[in-house]
């Protein structure tokens, strides 16, 4: 008995002890199973039930600033094939259809179709009913996906701007490439259930998820300006012969840059969408450099308008060779040296600054180191450390030569010139918004440090009308009807970048200056590239300035300051002849200057604004009482600025005269944070002290 | 001592009827909404499909729309209807 139930026990713990056994191992099994290879089988069952698919997401447009589209994206399809299974499942009639569908040759399809892959795109980017046509003739191993293909409306207008996108949607120059980020926008992968036929089944939120549109870019770029500084410098350069030209017109208030155009005489060496010649590619800049010279020496006393400088009759050697000037001169001062364009005076005033103030004035105007422009593959330019200059190259570098600018960077430095001394950021992109319309970037003005006193500004903006106002200005035919224009040429030798000599008859053609030279609105600079020998700038790249000039202030409204006589003949009010009016108050020169510009009689009308600028604070006080026009005064010694312009009827009295000493010389303004309007405004009151007096 | 007991009432049908009832409700409710989920999916697909033909066909007409407005093909018509650019002095901008 005993015997038998110790067997049963033995048998039954035996028993559970198997049956624990096989449990720990089923245990384990499951641990593994879910532990081990749990994510691998979770993705298996996965895509056992579900389907995924990736929705890309559409690239954002570039719009210029007012909203005229440069760059826009559409969705297309591409058609891809699986070669052995379509040659294998179709007949050679079928295949000439599908290629004669997507427009290919059939030998064509059929080298495709011969690659050694297992995979081959026969078209990208065809037109949706291409793409049906192929869908509708049901061959296996066809198939198509949906992708974005970017447009270019406006053909290549702002091109190297804008850039390009590549075939995959990824920015590959200018614009797109610099912001590639921003408007390329977030793909998103859908994942959901499918029916027994392979139909998705939406029954989750998530599966309605829709990808990320790109940002908006809106540039600076007006294109107008943009098409009118591309159309002008395109026909100069057929007309002058040049191998290829730049332009850039810039803000000068606000560094925004409002057209930069690159054109070549051979189309066929134009790559304008992946290369950017007015940021990426340095050239001598020739006599403009005698304006940023004349303002460095004007703001370290080492030269003023007054003082001469003998100009040796056209040849003067130093360091053993020889300058010359195009005419021969005696004593010029800096206007005049200005206006003719010295070489020899350029150089006596470059040797009397002395290498290190040169240098550190051009570092401060920007020369010889990044702009910061937002376009990629900027050029720093190319100026030697001062240590290493001869006496010589120092003499030369007065004039331009042996040191490398961009066109971006000498339109900048011009620009500090016209907006009293201060260097801003260039920049061509304004703002980005997201796809609701939310803005997501806003790029203000950015003023990177002061180069010269506002004096010294002021002074060469005056100076540099000379160049194209004055009787031998070398820039006579940068000129625009009704307005001053304040500008210099420049013309210089290339490099044989091989030999490292200069070509003989290879120039750089320049002309840059700023329009109304009064109130800056626009820097323009113009340079055109391997122009035939005894093309100078004031004869090729001047005329350019004039018409972009000429058209983008009609294009902005700008109104000239002081109308001719032609113009003020249609304002809108009579001429009066009432004596007991005549400005008796005003002094005699001022009387005299308004009879020039036939202003003698309709400022003389009741109500109208007369000429304030240039008149002390008694003189426009006693004018004003004379007039019997209420204003209000803000600093003082001279007004540089009114509001109304001359001419205007007085509308809102009372007139608003700003006045400054001419000596005065302000910090630097902060400038972040604020409008265009606020900022340009903000510049224009760096010169003067804004005290409001009580009248 | 015999006790009286009253005979027991056979058990009420009426509580697991109405449970068995409920039940086929809610189950058949849920069967029902789910029908309408995965109806309302397809639909939804389709508005989405629709929506997003829509808004390639806008994208497409913008497109075409710039292009006609393009500075280099109005320069191109302009020339082709014979106009002109302004002479220097025909266009005056007063104050």
């Amino acid at each position: 008995m005993n015997d038998c139930f110790k067997k049963r026990r033995a048998r039954i713990g035996a028993l559970t002890f198997g049956l624990a056994g096989l449990f720990l191992l089923a245990a384990i099994r499951l641990a593994m199973v879910v532990l081990v290879d749990g994510p691998r089988l979770s993705s298996l069952a996965r895509s056992e039930h579900t389907t995924a698919m990736e929705l890309t997401a559409v690239r954002g447009p570039i719009v210029d600033r007012n909203g005229k589209p440069l760059a826009l994206s559409a969705e297309m399809r591409s058609v891809y094939a699986r070669p052995r299974r379509l040659r294998e499942n179709s007949t050679v009639a079928e295949r000439a259809k599908l290629a004669a569908a997507l427009r290919m040759a059939p030998a064509d399809l059929e080298a495709e179709l011969h690659r050694p892959a297992p995979f081959v795109w026969l078209k990208r980017h065809v037109a949706p009913e291409n793409a049906r046509a192929v869908e509708e003739m049901g061959l296996e191993g066809v198939g198509d996906l949906s992708e974005y293909k970017r447009f270019y409306p406006e053909s290549n207008l702002a091109a190297s701007v804008v850039g390009l996108a590549g075939m995959d949607g990824q920015g590959l120059s200018g614009v797109e490439l610099q912001y590639d980020k921003l408007i390329r926008g977030e793909p998103v992968e859908l994942r959901f259930y499918h029916d027994a036929l392979g139909n998705p089944i939406f029954d989750s939120p998530l599966a309605l998820k829709n990808a990320e549109p790109g940002a908006r870019l809106e540039l600076t770029i007006d294109s107008s300006i943009q098409s009118m500084a591309e159309s002008y410098l395109a026909a100069q350069i057929e007309k002058s012969g040049a191998k290829r030209g730049s332009a850039v017109v810039l803000d000068p208030f606000t560094g925004e840059v409002l057209a930069l155009a690159n054109d070549y005489a051979d189309r066929r060496a134009d790559d304008g969408r992946l290369h950017n010649a007015a940021v990426q590619d340095a050239f001598e800049p020739g006599s403009t450099m005698k304006g940023i010279l004349g303002a460095v020496a004007l703001q370290d006393h080492v030269i003023d308008t007054t003082r001469e400088i003998y100009c040796e009759n056209g040849q003067w050697r130093v360091g053993g060779r020889a300058i010359h000037d195009d005419s021969p001169h005696q004593w010029l001062n800096l206007g005049g040296i200005i206006e003719v364009s010295s070489n020899i005076g350029a150089a006596k005033i470059a040797l009397a600054l002395g290498a290190q103030r040169f240098y550190q004035g051009l570092a401060a105007f920007g020369l010889g180191r990044k702009s910061g422009v937002d376009l990629p593959g900027e050029a720093a330019g190319l100026i030697r450390a001062p240590s290493t200059w001869r006496q010589i190259e120092l003499a030369d570098h007065g004039f331009g030569q042996g040191v490398a600018v961009t066109p971006i960077q000498l339109a900048t430095a011009y620009a500090a010139i016209a907006n009293g001394g201060i260097v801003m950021r260039p920049f061509v992109v304004r703002a980005a918004y997201d796809a609701d319309g939310r803005e997501i970037l806003r790029h203000t003005p950015q003023a990177l440090r002061r180069a010269v006193s506002p004096d010294a500004a002021h002074t060469m903006n005056q100076l540099l009308r000379g160049a194209v106002d004055g009787p031998e200005g070398t820039g006579r035919l940068a000129r625009v009807a009704d307005f001053t224009v304040a500008g210099k040429t420049g013309t210089a030798q290339m490099v044989n970048p091989a030999t490292g000599t200069y070509y003989q008859s290879r120039l750089v053609a320049s002309f840059v200056g700023f329009v109304p030279a009064e109130d800056p609105r626009m820097v323009i600079l113009v340079v055109l590239y391997e122009v035939p020998h005894g093309h100078f700038g004031g004869l090729f790249a001047a005329p350019v300035f004039s018409e972009i000039a000429g058209d983008a202030l009609a294009h902005l409204e700008i109104v000239p300051p002081a109308p001719s006589y032609e113009t003020a003949s249609l304002l809108p009010f009579g001429v009066s002849d009432n004596s007991d009016q005549h400005d008796e108050g005003a002094p005699e020169s001022r009387s005299d200057s308004s009879v020039n510009t036939g202003f003698a009689s309709v400022s003389a009308a009741s109500g109208i604004v007369p000429e304030f600028r240039g008149l002390s604070l008694r003189a426009a006080l006693d004018l004003a009482r004379s007039r019997r026009i209420d204003v209000e005064i803000s600093g003082s010694g001279y007004v540089v600025r009114q509001k109304p312009g001359p001419g205007a009827v007085l509308a809102r009295p009372p007139a608003e005269l700003t006045l400054m000493e001419k000596s005065e010389a302000r910090p630097l303004p902060a400038l972040t944070g604020s409008s265009s309007h606020q900022h340009r405004d903000h510049l224009n009151r760096v010169r003067v002290n804004r005290v409001r007096a009580a009248r | 001592m015999s006790r009286r007991t009253r005979p027991s009432r056979p058990p009420s049908k009426i509580v697991p009827a109405l449970l068995g009832l409920a039940i086929v409700i809610v189950g058949f409710a849920t069967l029902m909404m789910r029908l309408e989920v995965t109806q309302e999916g397809y639909r939804l697909s389709v508005l989405k499909q629709q929506a997003h033909t829509l808004e390639d066909e806008d994208r497409r007409l913008g497109i075409e729309a710039a292009e006609l407005a393009s500075h280099q093909r109005l320069r191109t018509l302009a020339v082709k209807y014979g106009l002109q650019r302004p002479k220097p002095g025909q266009v005056v901008m007063l104050p």
